[in-house]
């Protein structure tokens, strides 16, 4: 389904979707038609020569005539919206040559990337993967002395280090090719804020360490541990070979998604959880003026076939096929905090470095403190923003409500609350 | 743990040697290494050992509401800040609907209520009982609860909110506004008195008299003032008869008969004294500079008297008063007192000969009004056309003609810029439907045009989705 919702969620920024807003409307367009998946039309901007516009829904991708540099421009929005708004104003018939044309030159798939043709050189990749655990172990080694040198100095000065202490250290990781560890070590600084930061940098260098040692005995480990352990250091998986294995077939539905934006690099994380109960994670990235794609919307079921990357466990995953809506209940949830703790109890012994554990729990109530949901044998389990606790109490008029969020081991950010017959975002931008 | 989280601060060059704990007592390595051992085994069991605490629960809501849920799509994008300013009529519409808002989005309607008190009354007619039972939980919100929020406002706002709230009371219930203010009238200040008092101009009669005739003599002189014009307003007192006869001495209305009654004119005799009159209240205070001191006085003098003392028809009077030198204060003064006392034969004889105000306009009947824009949409100044509400169909298609051709032609400086002012207010009273129209976006004035168009457009669409989402 593009609803508007979605439509405008392809903006690149607030000013694209006001703009396109105005251009959604016919007396702006001239020569419009659409032909299976793909819409077009000749839009008049200022200039005699209207711009030419297409879009194809199915990738999507989007062109443009115009001199714009955002993407896609608010005149594929418009054309868009328009569509979204009044189908019928863009007739069926055979795309004029232009389309064709600029289709060739600008596909530019976003969900699914098409496994390359050329075959992989074997002998080139072997030196490659040398060199890179050539470079890793240089990182992991420099890691351990770092560590050691910290647990010497202890961590009662940490609070004190200027920003650089940190930032070194994670350029030199970056430049050994272990981005993993340098997001680990940059993460250092940011729980040094939080109130309880003794227990927080503990847990986090608790694990820091368990990944250099994971590491320093590979070989003898299973598999799954040995993925998941090149994959926190920062190894990148072979997604094209993942999509050629056999997928996870649906439905899935759509429990929460969060976005969010750090240096110029947007993130879309959406939780998928079945009606047996599995859950996967989706990831997408977007840098500068790219687009994010959000096919989803919160709460609706898709048909659409899962990979999962290697690891322990499972949890992200990536899309082997577009998803199509499909229609399903509303997603039954685990009863009892207490029972979901030990869930992530378990999860956490197969997986120390676990971050962010998916909960889905039914019979929930905000407690009478803000930033508590209580279960009906009255054990809390803790959330953030507190800001949240009102909509929560308003959605469900204390009765006991389903929730999605992601547990980080102490507290849940609630992203989806199930009521009056559907599925409410709390992240979306009003709500906070 | 605690063993652990010391050593962990203090760090191996302080602290070392052998565990206490038995959970790290085997640990292997140098007392660094240890350390890092001990962190791992220590948080990652302690995230894992976790119980939950208890706590009580919010009580249930067991209220039923059969009211039907509003869609929100376009309550949430106003929420979110967009097109913020037809938050009214969506409340509006939802109440005339028949829906309730979701209940998700009480929390953040309910927080507009809290900053923008003119809201409230239509938040409350659309938030359902989900809304009082948050309201009694979230002091915040308690607005919705009080039965008399208003007299809240009264007892503990501050001056000038509860001087708007009074006067908004003086409209509906004049007599109780006047009991209310005689309880607390000697301990206000003198600006809260003075500011009250004003209010009375509204529903003023006979049993006001005692109350304005003792403010007449307050110490302060704010308020005297403003008693000595509530007194001209009031019939029958002393203060009105002599500023009658005062008025009546000024100004004439000369009626002559020539040629054997084949023709009649009327002439406007001004005799206005050589001094500044005797004005102890200086309800004459001449402190403006758009006319000459004696206009000013004049202009006051009308605009403080009642409008009965004209005898005659108004356009008589101001037909006379246009032949003179005298028609910007008589009719400035007439305009005031014409606003006051709502009097439609007036405004409208004003309105036809060049005074201009959004109340004025406003008093003609809407059917009238609505006449005078088909026939004469290109005389009236544009802002007429804004203030004028709603459009019926014919009234806006003829409006869209009309901004058709304006936008075609030259730009004029003065009526283009005017028009274009207007244009994203007229958004607000046309029909909520986006006309089909064809935009001359090819004229060289296009570039000043378009951005008020696009404003223009843009609210327009807005409220077209949200009339379309309320069906």
């Amino acid at each position: 389904m593009w609803t508007l919702q979605r439509i405008e969620s392809l903006a690149p920024d607030a000013s694209s979707i006001k703009a396109a807003r105005g251009l959604a409307d016919p007396r702006h367009w001239s020569g419009l038609g659409q032909h299976g998946e793909v819409l077009w039309g000749l839009c008049q901007g200022s200039g005699k020569e209207p711009y030419r516009t297409h879009a194809d829904l199915a990738k999507p991708t989007f062109g443009c005539s115009c001199p714009s540099s955002k993407f896609p421009c608010k005149h594929a929005l418009g054309l868009l919206m328009l569509w979204g708004g009044r189908p019928a104003l863009l007739p069926e018939a055979a795309p004029p040559s232009w389309v064709a044309d600029a289709k060739d030159k600008r596909d530019r798939p976003a969900v699914m990337r098409q496994p390359k043709t050329t075959p992989p050189d074997p002998e080139a990749q072997a030196r490659r993967a040398a060199q890179r655990a050539g470079r890793v172990a240089e990182g992991t080694a420099f890691l351990g002395q770092w560590l050691r040198d910290l647990m010497r100095a202890g961590l009662s000065g940490a609070p004190a280090l200027p920003d650089k202490h940190w930032n070194d250290a994670a350029a030199r990781l970056v430049d050994t090719q272990t981005p993993g560890l340098a997001r680990m070590v940059r993460r250092i600084p940011e729980l040094l804020g939080l109130p309880d930061w003794q227990l927080r940098v503990a847990e986090h260098l608790g694990r820091v360490h368990l990944l250099l040692e994971g590491y320093g005995r590979i070989e003898q480990l299973p598999p799954d541990m040995q993925a998941e352990i090149r994959t926190r250091l920062g190894w990148p998986q072979n997604q094209q070979e993942l999509m050629t294995r056999r997928g996870l077939p649906g439905p899935w539905c759509v429990v929460g998604q969060r976005q969010f934006e750090d240096d110029n690099l947007k993130t879309l994380r959406t939780w998928l959880w079945s009606a047996q109960g599995e859950s996967a994670l989706l990831l997408d990235f977007a840098v500068g003026n790219q687009v994010l794609f959000n096919p989803f919307s919160a709460g609706a079921w898709y048909e659409v076939e899962l990979v999962y990357f290697e690891g322990v466990g499972r949890q992200r995953a990536l899309l082997k096929s577009l998803p199509v809506p499909t229609s399903g209940p509303a997603p039954q949830g685990m009863d009892g905090v207490g029972r979901f703790l030990r869930g992530y109890a378990e999860e956490l012994a197969r997986n120390p470095w676990l971050e962010s554990f998916p909960a889905l729990l039914s019979g929930l109530v905000p407690g009478e403190t803000s930033g508590t949901l209580v279960d009906g044998a009255g054990q809390v389990l803790p959330f953030w923003p507190a800001s949240r606790h009102w909509k929560l109490a308003a959605l469900g008029g204390g009765s006991p409500t389903t929730v999605f969020g992601e547990w980080d081991g102490h507290r849940l950010r609630p992203l989806v609350a199930w009521g009056d017959g559907r599925a409410w975002s709390l992240e979306a931008e009003w709500t906070n | 743990v605690d063993e652990l989280m010391g050593r962990l601060m203090a760090g191996t060059q302080r602290v070392s040697g052998p565990w206490k704990s038995g959970l790290f007592a085997g640990l292997q390595g140098t007392p660094e290494e240890q350390l890092l051992s001990a962190t791992a085994l220590g948080s990652v069991s302690a995230l894992a050992g976790q119980l939950p605490p208890s706590a009580l629960p919010l009580a249930q809501d067991t209220a039923e509401d059969p009211t039907p849920l509003a869609r929100e799509e376009t309550l949430a994008e106003m929420l979110g800040g967009e097109h913020r300013e037809l938050l009214p009529e969506w409340l509006g519409l939802c109440k005339t609907r028949g829906r309730r808002v979701p209940p998700f989005y009480l929390p953040a309607l309910l927080t507009v209520g809290v900053r923008d008190r003119t809201l409230r009354p239509a938040i409350a007619a659309v938030a359902g009982k989900r809304a009082l039972w948050l309201a009694r939980r979230n002091p915040e919100w308690k607005f919705l609860l009080s039965q008399d929020e208003d007299l809240e406002i009264w007892e503990t706002g501050s001056g000038t909110v509860r001087a708007e709230w009074l006067a908004g009371l003086r409209r509906r219930e004049p007599e109780r506004a006047r009991e209310l203010l005689q309880q607390t009238w000697a301990t206000e200040s003198a600006d809260d008195r003075a500011r009250m008092l004003e209010s009375f101009e509204h529903g003023l009669s006979a049993r006001d008299q005692d109350f304005v005739e003792a403010a007449a003599t307050d110490r302060s002189k704010l308020v005297r003032r403003v008693a000595a014009r509530l007194l001209i307003y009031l019939p029958g007192t002393t203060a009105q008869r002599q500023w009658i006869e005062r008025v009546r001495s000024w100004v004439q209305l000369r009626r002559e008969s020539r040629w054997m009654g084949l023709s009649k004119s009327t002439k406007l005799e001004v005799h206005l004294p050589a001094e500044r009159p005797e004005d102890p209240e200086q309800l004459l205070s001449a402190d403006n500079t758009m006319m000459g001191e004696k206009a000013w006085w004049l202009g006051h003098a009308v605009a403080l008297s009642p409008l009965w003392i004209w005898e005659g028809s108004p356009e008589e009077w101001i037909d006379a008063a246009r032949a003179s030198d005298w028609q910007l204060p008589m009719q400035w003064g007439w305009g005031v007192a014409t606003v006051r006392e709502r009097n439609v034969l007036w405004a409208r004889a004003l309105l036809e000969r060049q005074s201009s105000g959004e109340e004025l306009w406003m008093l003609l009947p809407h059917a009238e009004r609505e006449q005078m824009l088909l026939q004469r949409m290109g005389d009236l100044p544009p802002k007429w056309l804004a203030w004028h509400k709603p459009y019926s169909e014919a009234a806006a298609q003829r409006l869209y003609e009309f901004l058709l051709q304006r936008t075609r032609v030259r730009w004029e400086p003065n009526v283009s810029r005017n028009l274009a002012q207007v244009l994203p207010d007229l958004a607000l009273v046309v029909p909520p439907k986006v006309p089909l129209m064809t935009w001359p976006d090819d004229t060289s004035a296009w570039s000043y045009w378009s951005p008020r168009v696009e404003q223009f457009l843009s609210r327009l669409h807005f409220r077209q989705r949200m009339h379309e989402e309320m069906k």
